[in-house]
């Protein structure tokens, strides 16, 4: 160290900041690449470590000129939608080419659906946007604390304006930023360090997750109680709303998809209180802003079967297959104008008019 | 408030229209934007600051020594100010109090209580006045013709609402010339702001939810816990104060006003004699100066120097028990400055001369080991400090000692990183002696530290913000 006695000015000043900008600018992508190396978590950004990859590959994508057609939801969408599955359908169906990723957030609720899809699923460009939400969706969940402490959820909370700009995009391209949340937690003691376990381990390169078993124990526990009695909470059928609204300003076509519940979750769910649901779903969506298809009927939990389900409320391998085959019949006959393949049992779905 | 984009917008406004104007019109201008400040923290209790400034500004006004009733306008002054703290800080207390004596004596009566509101930075305000009041009366200061000097002293922006108890003497005679913005002073002031920023949102504001959460539920705590919580607890206290401190030096600063340092890393104290040398410097000084040596010398010119250490011994505990009363009418304030008046007797009693020099490596270790024992009996009163009564702080030394330590890796970081870090940048300020000593390292070791304080801060800083601890006294 070498001293100096000149008075302090404000050019001293303004040229330790200069170089204080550098040495972050040239840091940063080091951190990125130590993390990855040496790390063994992805970047904590939202509510879990898995909801990363999906929307890693989102950004990938748009920033490569592409414009994905995005699935999003709670863990259902995960295992429940397969991307690679959806594009090879739509190929055969339509002979055109599509691609898509899904963007699943473990314990999702209509809220962070709305964040993601107003500010940067739409602003993004993704060519379409699939909202798959469940009966859990729109009542407060201990997931919201969560939520606001990650990074994203942090962002979202402010205003619109340049703050919020610079965020998001911090997020998407300074390793600090995105893995803010794992140095935190290392250091503080927050949290254990997840050493290759949850599942995503098992996400593809679109972030859907495979899980090709059937775990009967499971069926055996007590039914989750947040499915029933059905809880509605005004900001959260509000957040619905602003969906569809966003997705009507911005021309982009958005279907809400209700997911199938395995049949021993969903008999013990009164119908009234899936009447009730769906006349929510179909309120809050208003006239022609958003579709709405309804895969809980018991035609369609009938078609799926069983062996379709990795637990209550998780499809299984199997079952994405089939599940996301018929979301990609729905999708070229309603938005790409083609018949529906005869032997197609789109019918056991409710869809909105 | 330091914290909020408002309240930089709003000193930003001040600062360039108080850079623009000259002589007496900065004052009324500084003057304005405070009692504009205080009326939106706190608008139901300008008139009271006004009539307390006005009041003190009248008496001070008679304390020329060729005045004829001095003594009577000082001892009104003295008066009507401690009044004005008594009722609003310790009136509540002593009416409560006196209905659970009545209550416990088995009367039905209905007990009389006051809920009575704590005006924005009373204690701090009160003991400017005061300060006022005594330099003027000693000789040490003339009596201010201006009475917008007085009120700007008294509720200057920066520091009303938890200090530094600024002197009057150093205040005022700088009211007295047309302050200018200039360069140094811009990045001394920015230096300070930073260092109040760091030890506000990276140290302190993410350890009070924890402190928060351990405190309110003391009868649940195991021993790990409780010993976690007083560390919490020592940290976010100092970081939070000496934050603020920091933050409002930095302010002042901008507006050529500079405050004294109210920090100097106390927590390397290798005694609590030390501590209170270190330790919210411009309270324990007014202490020092306007109570302990005063009452000293009162005493030992009435009972003659044979009775020197009861004395002294008697002057620590009063002034230590004020201390505490200072902070609060709660019985456990009571306690925090008796514990630390009894440790400055037992530390005065225990004084021997210095030995032989020792070795270097048995330098270091005395050094250390004295330190850890002093702030181990510093942690010790805080318990008392933060604790709702003194029952709860004797149930958290119960659940501290209570035989279950299993040590994982999540508490050791969720303790050991604040620690640490407070330690670290603490060494960097010990070593530094000025803030602005950071300008005087070389562009390299100035960007490379400036880098990881800013890492640390992002990473670390809490997203919530927390209100300033010592506002609440």
């Amino acid at each position: 160290m070498s001293g100096s006695n000149r008075p302090v000015t404000v050019w001293r000043l303004l040229l330790t900041l200069l170089c204080l900008a550098i040495v972050l600018v040239v840091c940063d992508p080091i951190v990125g690449l130590l993390a990855r190396r040496f790390y063994p978590e992805p970047p904590y950004i939202l509510l879990d470590l898995p909801s990363f990859y999906g929307l890693d590959r989102f950004w990938q994508m748009t920033d490569a000129g592409q414009k994905p057609i995005v699935f999003t939801g709670s863990s259902m969408v995960f295992h429940g939608v397969s991307p690679h599955v959806f594009d090879s359908s739509i190929a055969t169906l339509t002979g055109k080419s599509v691609v898509s990723v899904d963007v699943g957030v473990t314990g999702q609720t209509s809220d962070i659906a709305r964040d993601l899809v107003q500010n940067i699923f739409i602003p993004k460009g993704a060519s379409a946007i699939f909202y798959t939400t469940e009966m859990r969706a729109y009542a407060a969940r201990i997931t919201l604390a969560s939520y606001q402490r990650s990074p994203l959820g942090y962002i979202m909370q402010f205003e619109p304006g340049l703050r919020k700009t610079l965020g998001l995009w911090l997020l998407q391209h300074s390793a600090l930023a995105r893995y803010h949340n794992n140095i935190h937690d290392l250091l503080t003691g927050a949290r254990p360090i997840e050493y290759g376990v949850g599942y995503y381990n098992v996400l593809d390169d679109r972030g859907h997750a495979s899980a090709w078993d059937v775990q009967d124990a499971t069926l055996s526990m007590p039914i989750p109680n947040d499915f029933t009695p059905l809880k509605i909470e005004a900001p959260y059928q509000a957040a619905l709303t602003e969906i569809a609204t966003a997705c009507q300003q911005s021309n982009t076509p958005c279907i809400v998809v209700n997911m199938p519940l395995h049949r021993t979750l969903y008999q013990v769910i009164p119908t009234t209180e899936l009447a009730q649901f769906r006349t929510m779903i179909l309120e809050s969506l208003g006239k022609g802003k958003a579709a709405f298809w309804d895969f809980n009927t018991d035609s369609c939990i009938a078609w799926l079967g069983d062996k379709s389900f990795l637990d209550r409320d998780h499809l299984n391998e199997p079952g994405a297959k089939k599940f996301t085959y018929l979301l990609a019949v729905l999708y070229a006959h309603q938005f790409m104008g083609q018949p529906i393949p005869a032997e197609s049992p789109v019918d056991c779905a409710y869809r909105s008019s | 408030m330091f914290t909020s984009l408002g309240f930089w917008i709003f000193a930003l406004a001040v600062l360039l229209l108080h850079n623009t104007t000259r002589g007496r019109l900065q004052n009324a201008i500084l003057l304005a934007a405070s009692y504009l400040l205080y009326v939106y923290f706190d608008w139901q209790f300008l008139l009271l600051l006004i009539a307390a400034t006005t009041l003190t500004f009248v008496a001070g006004r008679n304390l020329a020594p060729t005045m004829r009733y001095r003594r009577l306008f000082f001892y009104a002054g003295i008066l009507f100010d401690l009044g004005v703290l008594v009722f609003f800080k310790y009136a509540g207390f002593f009416t409560a109090s006196i209905s659970a004596a009545l209550n416990g004596a088995g009367t039905t009566a209905q007990p009389y209580a006051l809920n009575i509101l704590l005006p924005l930075g009373l204690s701090f305000y009160i003991f400017r006045l005061l300060s006022y009041l005594f330099d003027v009366y000693s000789g040490r200061l003339a009596p201010t013709a201006s009475w917008i000097d007085v009120a700007l002293y008294v509720a200057f922006f920066p520091q009303i609402a938890a200090g530094p108890i600024e002197r009057a003497t150093h205040f005022l005679p700088r009211l007295q010339v047309t302050r200018r913005l200039d360069q140094a002073q811009f990045v001394t002031g920015l230096t300070y702001i930073f260092v109040g920023l760091f030890y506000k949102i990276a140290i302190a504001d993410p350890l009070a939810p924890m402190t928060e959460r351990t405190f309110s539920n003391i009868s649940q705590l195991m021993p790990l816990d409780a010993l976690a919580a007083i560390i919490w607890f020592s940290i976010r206290l100092y970081a939070d104060f000496a934050g603020y401190s920091a933050l409002a030096i930095g302010f002042s600063t901008w507006f050529g006003l500079p405050a004294m340092e109210n920090f100097r890393q106390p927590y390397f104290s290798q005694s609590i004699t030390e501590f209170w040398t270190r330790w919210h410097i411009s309270l324990s000084t007014w202490f020092r100066d306007y109570l302990f040596y005063p009452l000293t010398r009162f005493l030992l010119k009435r009972l003659g120097r044979r009775f020197a250490l009861a004395i002294n011994a008697a002057g620590l505990l009063i002034t230590m028990l004020v201390t505490g009363l200072w902070h609060g009418s709660s019985l456990t304030f009571s306690v925090w400055g008796l514990l630390h008046g009894v440790y400055l007797i037992w530390e005065r009693l225990l004084a021997r001369p210095p030995t032989a020099s020792p070795g270097r490596w048995q330098h270091r270790i005395t050094v250390v080991f004295n330190i850890l024992v002093t702030q181990c009996l510093v942690a010790i009163a805080w318990v008392f400090f933060r604790a709702p009564t003194v029952q709860d702080a004797l149930l958290f030394f119960q659940k501290l000692l209570a035989p279950n330590y299993a040590l994982d890796s999540l508490w050791l970081r969720s303790v050991a990183t604040p620690l640490i870090v407070l330690i670290l940048f603490d060494v960097l300020l010990a070593r530094a002696v000025r803030v602005t000593a950071f300008w005087d390292l070389h562009l390299i070791w100035r960007v490379a530290l400036l880098a990881v304080l800013v890492v640390a801060l992002f990473i670390l800083g809490s997203s919530s913000s927390e209100a300033f601890v010592y506002v609440r006294f």
